[in-house]
């Protein structure tokens, strides 16, 4: 079960030089709130390389949602994007105009959304949603009437059945809330797929549902990322799922990242404070719980002046509290943003 | 003694159709529970939608009442009492609920949350209340100046949750449920939590009703665990016995479902076990054994058999047909004394005199 | 979000602190905000009224027929009406008229239609379904229909259209609420008080209802509004106050014979009537908007 088997095409990242499918640099969003600036994602970096999966694991506030949203311009009205890219495919998506995004946004890239229960429309069938996404695909406005289409039935069903739902033409017929959460889970993967996209975004895939159906769902995702060669990025807090899914991991704290490793690796070994907290803290099936982690996450408002992890970290020194500590490589194929290792101090 | 005893639990919520509510059929959502839990100990219930794990916790503090069965607590019956008979014995019966965001009235403030259970059972003036909530959230790790005046929305999910648990506390229970206590926290967090539940445990000799679905979680905590599935109890077993040698098919396939995060976990269950199929409502309970749909190891018959609880070691019960080619069962087994399980360390001392102030 | 804002702060959880942050996003409306004024406006008027009027006995008996019919003038800012009385200061003392229908009423609209509604959600059953039905019926008759019958059964006065009027305004209270206990009833906070053995009285009057007081203030501040307005209408019609009270509607029905020539009479009283209403919706309208991102924000959070 270990994840290097999901390896095959595209194993390079970018350190290696391979131009990656989607790169995050030096990402600042700020959200304008009643009590004042919150100043959440303080300078993300972040690669995903074709057929790479990435997961980027962070509890809750860590910004990592925000992150996806920033991706693909989902974000709300008072998110300020101070700086920083976001390369997809040669193109800054931050700098795109509204009709260039729409065009990405589904098509090339998609996201596979958290709440199977709230993300489906109720008052309309599977069938319904399914074709709407495909007879849209990025155009500008939507056709009003959809017209009487066998392809695009046709294509939605092949959809249908590419992620294993038993029975597509009933399926199709259906209301979502005749149907269980791991079903509609498969539907939300199925329509992200429509667009026949590049990079995936899940976004907690699998959290609402039940071990035994998550775990049915994460190994067919994992299937079809394979044999299609996709790129996915897991947006997750739960460790085990990331291990399951992913290739290479970021370590998300505070708006930044901490810790970016293979995730065979990151297992064995973590390199930041957080991650080797993060990592006693979750109990394991062969005993042994760890004591998890003092203190909360920082105040957005009002944020520690260099590295944001320093007052809950047990090898904090004065150095943490003057300047921030540079996202760099630590070892081969590892990075790391901590004083602890010479190369974070620039 | 157990303080707590379960037997032949049922619950049937009734199928209704039409203007005039004609029954059409019963929700099993508990099917034939029975346990017993011993004072100052931790058992577990785990399982997926479905189990009645919820439904059972919530029957055990008459929130819900039985369609069958008896509950004893501390040697007396407290089925079928009229709501006034309960109140005593609600004062010893404490819950935590799951979301520690909706389980704390919002309009309230921390003060007013936690002495609630005092004002309810009369008891103590405004000042001996006070006093007592700022104790209990000493005891809970939030300092009273900083908290008493806060609302629930101001607070973190861990620090809502040691309220709910200060309020829980507020009455010297001997027994609390706790329903999924953390499954809406991170996971640094939640150890916290668990490391607070424990100390408490310890002092005050407590006893611990632990639902969760988190079998890892399950394992760091309770001293036995009963694996539910659609209504029934498939795997009663100490901690210790259920991880080292899990043998009902649910419960392996469950433990390799997991995902993990070490490989000495993964090779608990050397197998990939991957479940086929979804859950089946509790209104549509399979015929002969509830699991068989979706059981890899089933045999003919399975669909016939109704499997009883079989002990394949006195402290070990499975509900399966592979255990036991008898039908009939000789005996229920029990939560374990002190000393058979190594999960803690010394055991609880007498929890009847650990109650004070 | 909510994580993020949920960081140390004492002075963050203060009670204050949240009026504060109420007020500022009630100010962000300039509508609001209007509606706000007028209301005040209103009810310092009624409370002032006597110093505020110019000629403060002309809102009871007087007679100065000379002075009859006066167009608007320096004198008299509104112009007189058919008895020579200010119109102004009529005006003003119908303020005090009209918001005290409104208070009364809606006092019993509220005391009897809320408590209604929160048995008839909270204790449900046989008792909740004979509540809601009878609700029913009533909601069925429209308001005014219902308080034309009241008052025609009844002695015409003031008196007894307040009563008619609260009369056909509970059960929309009952409605609302009843809604609103309907699904604060499944909240776990709610399990929580049951599970410590809190009676069923404690837990609608303690627990659900400060829950569910927001849409009610909400209500109240459109219906003052609507209340005023079906008071005028029946006392235009001469159900309610009778001249020589200096009630809105009456003096439009006093003015209304002298239309078009002498517009004064009936016009100010009808623009009191409006201005009094719109202020009400706009102030109604302001408070919903605040209060529902609140709600919102709390559900977010769970």
């Amino acid at each position: 079960m270990a994840s290097g088997e999901l390896t095959g095409v595209g194993r390079r990242t970018a350190e290696t030089g391979t131009e990656p499918l989607l790169a995050i640099e030096d990402l600042v969003i700020h959200f304008r709130l009643y009590e004042g600036r919150a100043r959440v994602i303080n300078g993300v970096n972040l690669t995903i390389g074709r057929g790479e999966s990435v997961a980027l694991v962070g509890e809750t506030g860590c910004g990592k949602s925000v992150t996806a949203k920033a991706i693909l311009g989902l974000l709300p009205a008072n998110a300020e994007i101070v700086s920083g890219r976001i390369t997809f495919q040669g193109r800054d998506l931050l700098r795109l105009p509204a009709e260039e995004l729409q065009r990405i946004r589904g098509r090339r890239i998609a996201m596979i959304f958290q709440d199977p229960g709230t993300a489906l429309n109720p008052v309309f069938t599977v069938g319904d949603q399914l074709q709407d996404v495909a007879a849209w695909q990025g155009r500008p406005r939507a056709p009003l009437v959809r017209r009487g289409d066998g392809e695009l039935r046709r294509r939605c069903l092949e959809i249908l059945r590419l992620v294993r739902i038993p029975d597509p033409e009933g399926t199709f017929r259906r209301f979502p809330v005749e149907l269980s959460g791991g079903m509609r889970q498969r539907v939300l993967i199925a329509l992200a797929l429509l667009g026949g996209p590049d990079l995936l975004i899940a976004d907690e895939l699998g959290t609402a549902l039940d071990v035994s159906i998550q775990d049915q769902i994460l190994e067919e995702l994992r299937e079809l990322v394979r044999t299609r060669g996709l790129s996915v990025l897991y947006i997750t807090h739960n460790l085990g799922v990331a291990r399951l899914v992913s290739d290479r991991i970021c370590v998300m704290y505070g708006g930044e990242i901490a810790e970016v490793a293979p995730t065979g690796a990151m297992f064995t070994r973590q390199l930041h404070p957080y991650a080797q907290g993060l990592l006693a803290a979750v109990p394991r099936l062969t005993g042994g719980v760890g004591a998890g982690i003092e203190g909360r996450i920082p105040d957005y408002l009002n944020p520690p002046p260099a590295c944001r992890f320093a007052p809950r970290c047990p090898f904090r020194m004065d150095l943490c509290d003057r300047q921030r500590p540079v996202l760099a490589q630590a070892e081969p194929d590892r990075r790391v943003a901590c004083h602890l290792y010479p190369a974070s101090t620039r | 003694m157990a303080l707590l005893e379960a037997e032949a639990l049922v619950k049937h919520f009734p199928l209704t159709v039409g203007l005039f509510h004609r029954k059409v059929g019963d929700v099993k959502a508990v099917d034939g529970v029975s346990l017993a839990l011993e004072e100052g100990r931790t058992l577990a219930l785990v399982g997926e939608t479905g189990s009645g794990k919820t439904t059972l916790g919530r029957m055990l503090v008459r929130l819900l009442d039985p369609t069958g069965g008896r509950i004893v607590f501390a040697g007396e019956e407290i089925t079928g009492r009229p709501e006034a008979a309960l109140r005593p014995i609600r004062r010893q019966l404490q819950m935590v609920f799951q979301n520690p965001a909706s389980s704390l009235n919002p309009r309230r403030r921390v003060k007013e949350i936690i002495e609630e259970p005092l004002v309810i059972h009369h008891v103590g003036g405004p000042r001996q209340r006070l006093r007592r909530v700022a104790e209990l959230l000493e005891r809970v790790e939030l300092p009273p100046a900083d908290f008493l005046a806060r609302f629930p929305h101001s607070l973190s999910g861990g620090q809502r949750q040691r309220v709910a648990i200060a309020r829980a506390l507020a009455l010297h229970p001997r027994l609390i449920v706790l329903d999924e206590p953390t499954s809406a926290l991170d996971v640094s967090v939640q150890a916290k939590i668990i490391a607070l539940l424990r100390r408490l445990q310890q002092e005050f000799g407590l006893t611990y009703l632990f639902i969760s679905h988190d079998l890892s979680l399950v394992r760091n905590v309770a001293d036995a665990v009963a694996v539910m599935y659609l209504g029934k109890i498939v795997e009663l077993a100490p901690t210790e016995t259920l991880f080292r040698r899990p043998s009902h098919p649910y419960t392996r396939a469950l433990l390799s479902a997991i995902p993990t995060v070490s490989d000495e976990e993964a090779a608990l269950i050397p197998e990939k076990i991957t479940l086929q199929g979804e859950i089946p409502s509790p209104a549509r309970v399979p015929a002969g054994c509830a699991f068989h749909p979706r059981c890899y190891a089933r045999i003919p018959g399975c669909e016939r058999i109704v499997p009883e609880l079989i002990p394949v070691n006195p402290s070990h019960g499975v509900r399966c047909v592979l255990y036991d080619p008898l039908m009939g069962a000789p005996g229920l087994p029990r939560v374990p004394a002190p000393g058979s399980s190594d999960r803690k360390g010394p055991p609880v001392g007498t929890p009847a005199d650990a109650h004070d102030a | 979000m909510s994580e993020v804002l949920a960081v140390p702060g004492h002075a963050r959880a203060a009670r204050g602190q949240e009026w504060r942050k109420m007020w500022f996003r009630f100010t962000r409306s300039p509508l609001s905000v209007a509606g706000l004024s007028i209301v005040v406006v209103l009810i310092l008027a009624a409370v002032l009224a006597p110093v505020l009027a110019p000629y403060p006995r002309h809102a009871g008996v007087f007679v100065d027929f000379d002075r009859g019919l006066q167009p608007p003038s320096a004198r008299n800012w509104l112009g007189t009406d058919d008895a020579g009385r200010d119109i102004l200061s009529r005006i003003i003392f119908g303020a005090r008229i009209s918001l005290t229908l409104g208070v009364v009423v809606l006092a019993i609209a509220v005391g009897l239609g809320v408590p209604l509604g929160l048995i008839a959600g909270y204790w449900g059953g046989r008792v909740g379904d004979w509540i809601m039905r009878i609700t029913d019926v009533f909601l069925a008759v429209p308001p005014i229909a219902l308080a034309l019958a009241v008052t025609a059964a009844l002695r015409p006065t003031l008196t007894n259209a307040m009563i008619a009027i609260a009369f056909a305004w509970w059960p929309w209270y009952t409605r609302l609420v009843y809604g609103q206990v309907l699904s604060l009833k499944e909240q776990q906070f709610v399990e929580a008080s049951r599970s410590l053995g809190a009676s069923r009285w404690r837990i609608a009057f303690r627990e659900i209802l400060p829950n569910a007081w927001s849409p009610i203030i909400v209500k109240l501040t459109l219906d003052m509004g609507f209340v005023i307005l079906t008071g005028s209408g029946l006392s235009f019609l001469g159900l309610g106050a009778q001249p020589p009270t200096p009630e809105w509607g009456t003096m439009i029905a006093e003015g209304r014979t002298y239309l078009p020539g002498v517009w004064w009479a009936a016009t100010f009283p009808g623009l009191a009537i409006f201005v009094a209403v719109l202020g009400f919706n706009l102030l109604g309208d302001g408070l919903r908007d605040v209060f529902d991102v609140e709600i919102e924000q709390w559900r977010a959070a769970n």
